[in-house]
């Protein structure tokens, strides 16, 4: 096992001095070595769906077929059905991996099915905090159209506090490397900051008290800043003899971190790795979501024919159907990408890092994205591999809300993840041996 | 802002807003439910929060039952915090830390709007990079100590007298004891004098009383009254003779009101708030996400930013005239040759194709598209923009039947008109699609043809419903002057504006009696911005104060 100094490692590739967090947890004992067993829970999200012609030949779909390397690691399904009302960009966004839809774009329905784990997890090993790590990328085509997609909900995969705080990915390399390790910041900077934080709490909490000036919206808005500031706060002492244990590999950085003007492919695996490595370095980390593209985006692909930009959203165009298949595949392609990062990444308790990650993969409209439909949705359930009876492809419709409790039920949480009136149960029979409680 | 003569205190009858119980999910101050006052006609002093709330009457009478009000708690965005710090501070953050944190997003349009507004992690840390850099920018901290304390040298009772007052400053209220103490307390810990008003800075600037601009289920206070105005006329922070003023009345009665926001307007901070929701209202940022970028993007906006400024503060005329303006500037040489002028400066286009607003090549840019959807995309932007109307998303059913409308041999404008002969795409496409036919001779980059690529003549003619009646037209001239006459595109400016000054999303089955009542009085002041902006700030709804706003769906 390789000793890794994270400061040195990233000063090397980066040109950039780090300093790191502190993280109690570290300690060698025999709890932390229980930790570095449990599985990890990603979710995975791209826009717009996959388009049913495109995937009707099983596996062996154009489509799907960077994906035939995994077909015995892999669920597909073909007929996910949000429930619930409403339909469109924003109603399967929000419904996306938490269960209902919400009108609001302010607050979204609930947590996400990685912040309910999450939480039970916590709830479970009350000595430890388990950290989550979220990454998004754009598209270098994106059109007006994704720019002009305003509220966080849409651009957001990963809620906790019932819903109210929203995980926005790192959508640079270099933010992910902050989160691992720190801020490029001095380290009498982060000392300033400390005393800083510590006094603005104590100046605010006046505002939170029940005879206090504000009204409802106004105290949840302030009591979910001073969150954020506690939680910085966490991050904040420097523990620079820190070492991280790596299992294996680590990552080798062929390509500089700025500036960013390489491919989406490129880019996204340049972050792969940083994210992998977070995963690697620390064993806190076991929850996280990767976001590819925001809600609604519209990726765009040359009509090789005619020269005329074709998007992921035109989908009343019969003679590009193969057009819009291959926008469907460079997502999935993407998925890959991900599950053979960790298909080849050595974990702590031995095997590859996909067989102890439980990766979910899902989008915000069924078929075909231009109908705006929330049924007929492609979802994928990949790797914790002992926990779940892989390859097969499904075409019978199931509720969404069967798929998250499903997936809770294979991490040992008991949860319907949705409104219950939705959950069916038909997706347990998936499942192999799974433990009563969280592990 | 210059000196107030308007702070006399006045005696005359003053109603009290009261806060009633909630209606539906909002609740509000409704003028018609009246309590006395303790000291009827005398503006209390603005308080700290939970103390005495500053005496509102109502400035316009209103008949609405509805409850319309601001959004309550709402963060600053990015480049109001920015303007803040320049404001109180009197550095510029540029680039603007926050922004490369996390860039602000709008709703709807605005990037104003509280529910599109949340503190993330990555903006947390934005504020603190961004409350760092703008004390390194202040440079050595003695004056600032100086400007702020009151004192020549430093000594212990000015670390509270800086916190006190620049706190003041900041938060836009007296700060209480319990307040004061920690930050003094960073001030005075072991560390240098520099150090500690450094610190003391960062924490006011990264308070939650900073960034937010919070209110209480109360009635507003005089500061907070003063912020709203502040934050609508100048896109700012109010400052200390703003506040003062309030707390003396000046928005008490109508006449001094009027003549409180007329000094208001007279400020150049006017100019800020009315270009940024010029820019949110055209959608003008979304120059820098297309082909054209740079410097002839940059000149785009710039040109329709001078005919609005023009119009709007140069001549305080009608905005209805940016419409059929036959005057523009252009900043470059590019833009100039682009419209078929071979310098820049103060162009004539009376013997142009182009005409006013929609002659723009910044709206010809951020509503075109290229290729046959030219009529839908430009069509909906002239609809959002102009009409303040949507049309609902096709049903799976209607799209199945577009591949057998689609041809590709026929020119955009052909296959709009084979969509609107489609039965059952005619009842939207009708809506919108015509809109964009006066545009058709401008592509997608504001350039002007003839025809199209394959040689066929581009008509701009062709007919839309406007205020309820169907109009024949045969250029983008006669579609510019229809629109500049019709009500509804006054009616729709009008709500633009009070969508911008309420911070949030309309409801329009909730807001529409306030919105026609704010319609009626800008078209009594003659449809001017300094005439809207009163419209806006003197209604009764711009005084209310909404627990929770109402939430929309996209």
């Amino acid at each position: 096992m390789k000793r890794f100094n994270r400061r040195a490692f990233l000063a090397g590739v980066g040109g950039i001095g780090l300093t790191l967090p502190f993280l109690p947890e570290f300690g060698a004992t025999a709890q932390a070595k229980e930790i570095e067993q449990l599985p990890r829970f990603l979710t995975v999200y791209f826009p717009l769906g996959i388009p049913v012609a495109a995937t009707v030949m099983e596996l062996q779909s154009a489509c799907f077929e960077p994906l035939l390397p995994f077909k015995d690691r892999i669920l597909v399904f073909r007929n996910i059905q949000y429930v619930g009302e409403g339909k469109g960009h924003h109603n399967g966004k929000t419904h996306c991996f938490v269960g209902a839809s919400t009108r609001s774009t302010d607050t979204a329905a609930g947590d996400s099915v990685d912040q309910a784990a999450r939480k039970r997890f916590n709830e479970a090993y009350p000595d430890y905090t388990f950290r989550d790590l979220h990454m998004r990328i754009r598209s270098s085509n994106a059109t007006a159209q994704e720019t002009q997609n305003g509220g966080l909900h849409l651009n957001v995969q990963s809620w906790s506090g019932g819903g109210l705080i929203p995980h926005l990915g790192a959508a640079q390399p270099a933010e992910i490397f902050e989160v691992l390790t720190g801020r490029t910041v001095s380290s009498q900077r982060l000392e300033r900051e400390k005393s800083v934080l510590d006094a603005v709490k104590g100046s605010s909490e006046s505002l939170l008290s029940a005879r206090g000036p504000l009204g409802a919206e106004s105290k949840r808005k302030v009591g979910l800043y001073l969150e954020q500031i506690r939680d910085f706060e966490r991050r904040l002492v420097e523990l620079e003899q820190l070492q991280c244990e790596v299992p294996g590999m680590i990552p080798s950085f062929e390509q500089p971190i700025k500036p960013y003007e390489e491919t989406v492919a490129s880019k996204f695996e340049l972050m792969l790795d940083a994210y992998i490595l977070a995963f690697q370095c620390d064993p806190s980390l076991r929850f996280g979501s990767i976001v590819l593209g925001e809600n609604g985006a519209h990726w765009v692909i040359k009509d090789e024919l005619d020269g005329k930009l074709i998007t992921s959203h035109n989908a009343h165009h019969a003679k590009r159907e193969h057009l819009y298949t291959r926008i469907a595949k460079s997502y999935v392609e993407l998925v890959a990408g991900l599950l053979r990062r960790l298909a080849m990444t050595p974990d702590f308790g031995g095997g590859d890092m996909l067989s102890n990650t439980m990766v979910m993969v899902g989008s915000e409209l069924g078929d075909h994205a231009n109908n705006h439909s929330l049924q007929e949705c492609f979802y994928a359930l990949a790797g914790l591999d002992a926990r779940f009876k892989h390859g097969s492809y499904h075409a019978m419709p199931y509720s969404s809300v069967d798929m998250y409790t499903t997936s809770l039920r294979a991490l040992g949480i008991d949860q319907v993840h949705g409104k219950p009136e939705n959950h069916e149960g038909k997706l347990n029979t998936l499942l192999n041996n799974v433990p009563d409680t969280p592990q | 802002m210059r000196g107030h003569r308007l702070c006399v205190a006045q005696t005359s009858a003053v109603l009290l807003l009261a806060l009633i119980g909630c209606q539906g999910r909002i609740s509000v101050q409704d003028a018609s439910s009246t309590k006395p006052s303790e000291k009827p006609g005398v503006m209390a002093p603005d308080a700290p929060p939970g103390k005495e709330p500053a005496q509102m009457p109502p400035l316009v009478p209103t008949t609405c039952t509805s409850s319309s009000a601001p959004a309550g708690a709402r963060l600053l965005t990015n480049e109001e915090f920015a303007w803040a710090v320049a404001d109180v501070l009197g550095v510029t953050l540029e680039p603007n830390p926050l922004e490369a944190r996390q860039p602000d997003r709008a709703n709807d349009g605005f990037f104003n709007t509280s529910n599109a507004l949340h503190v993330t992690p990555q903006r947390f840390v934005g504020y603190l990079d961004a409350a760092f850099a703008a004390v390194e920018l202040l440079g050595p901290m003695q004056p600032f100590i100086a400007r702020y304390s009151g004192c020549a040298e430093p000594g212990p009772d000015c670390a509270e007298k800086f916190v006190r007052s620049l706190g003041a400053k900041l938060w836009r209220r007296a700060l209480t004891d319990d307040e004061v103490a920690p930050i003094v307390g960073l001030f005075t810990a072991e560390k240098s004098l520099e150090e500690g008003a450094q610190e003391a800075t960062v924490a006011l600037l990264i308070s939650p009383e900073f960034i937010y601009r919070l209110e209480g289920p109360d009635q507003l206070t005089s500061t907070q009254v003063a912020t709203r105005l502040a934050s609508l006329v100048w896109s700012a922070v109010p400052d200390a003779e703003l506040i003062e003023a309030i707390e003396a009345g000046a928005f008490n009665e109508p006449e001094r009101a009027e003549a409180l926001l007329d000094e208001m307007l007279d400020d150049p901070r006017a100019r800020r708030s009315f270009n940024r929701f010029l820019t949110d209202w055209l959608q003008l940022r979304v120059l820098d996400s297309l082909e054209i970028k740079g410097v002839l993007a940059s000149s785009m906006e710039a040109e329709t930013l001078a005919l609005f400024e023009d119009v709007a503060w140069t001549q305080r005329r009608d905005l209805m005239e940016v419409f059929v303006s036959q005057k523009t500037t252009v900043s470059t040489k590019q833009l100039a040759q682009l419209y078929g002028f071979s310098e820049a400066g103060r162009l004539d286009l009376s013997m142009s194709p182009r005409v006013g607003l929609l002659g723009h090549a910044s709206i010809q840019a951020v509503s075109g598209n290229e290729g046959h959807e030219m009529m839908i995309y430009r069509g909906l932007y002239l609809l959002k923009t102009f009409f303040c109307r949507t049309v609902p998303e096709p049903t799976a059913e209607l799209l199945a039947q577009a591949p057998q409308i689609f041809n590709e041999s026929q020119s955009a404008r052909e296959q709009s008109e084979a969509r609107l002969a489609a039965g059952s795409c005619t009842g939207c496409h009708s809506a919108f699609e015509p809109l964009a036919y006066g545009m058709e001779a401008f592509d997608e980059q504001g350039r002007f043809s003839e025809a199209d690529a394959e040689g066929r003549a581009y008509t701009s003619a062709g007919q839309l419903r406007l205020d309820g009646t169907r109009h024949s037209f045969e250029s983008l001239h006669e579609v510019a002057s229809l629109l500049s006459q019709s009500s509804e595109i006054q009616q729709c400016i009008a709500r633009k504006a009070t969508q911008y000054a309420w911070g949030r999303t309309i409801d329009v089955s909730a807001d529409q009696c306030a919105l026609d009542e704010i319609n009626s009085q800008f078209k009594a002041r003659g449809r001017t911005w300094q005439g809207l902006i009163k419209s806006i700030a003197l209604h009764p709804s711009f005084l209310a104060y909404a627990e929770v706003v109402k939430e929309e769906t996209l």
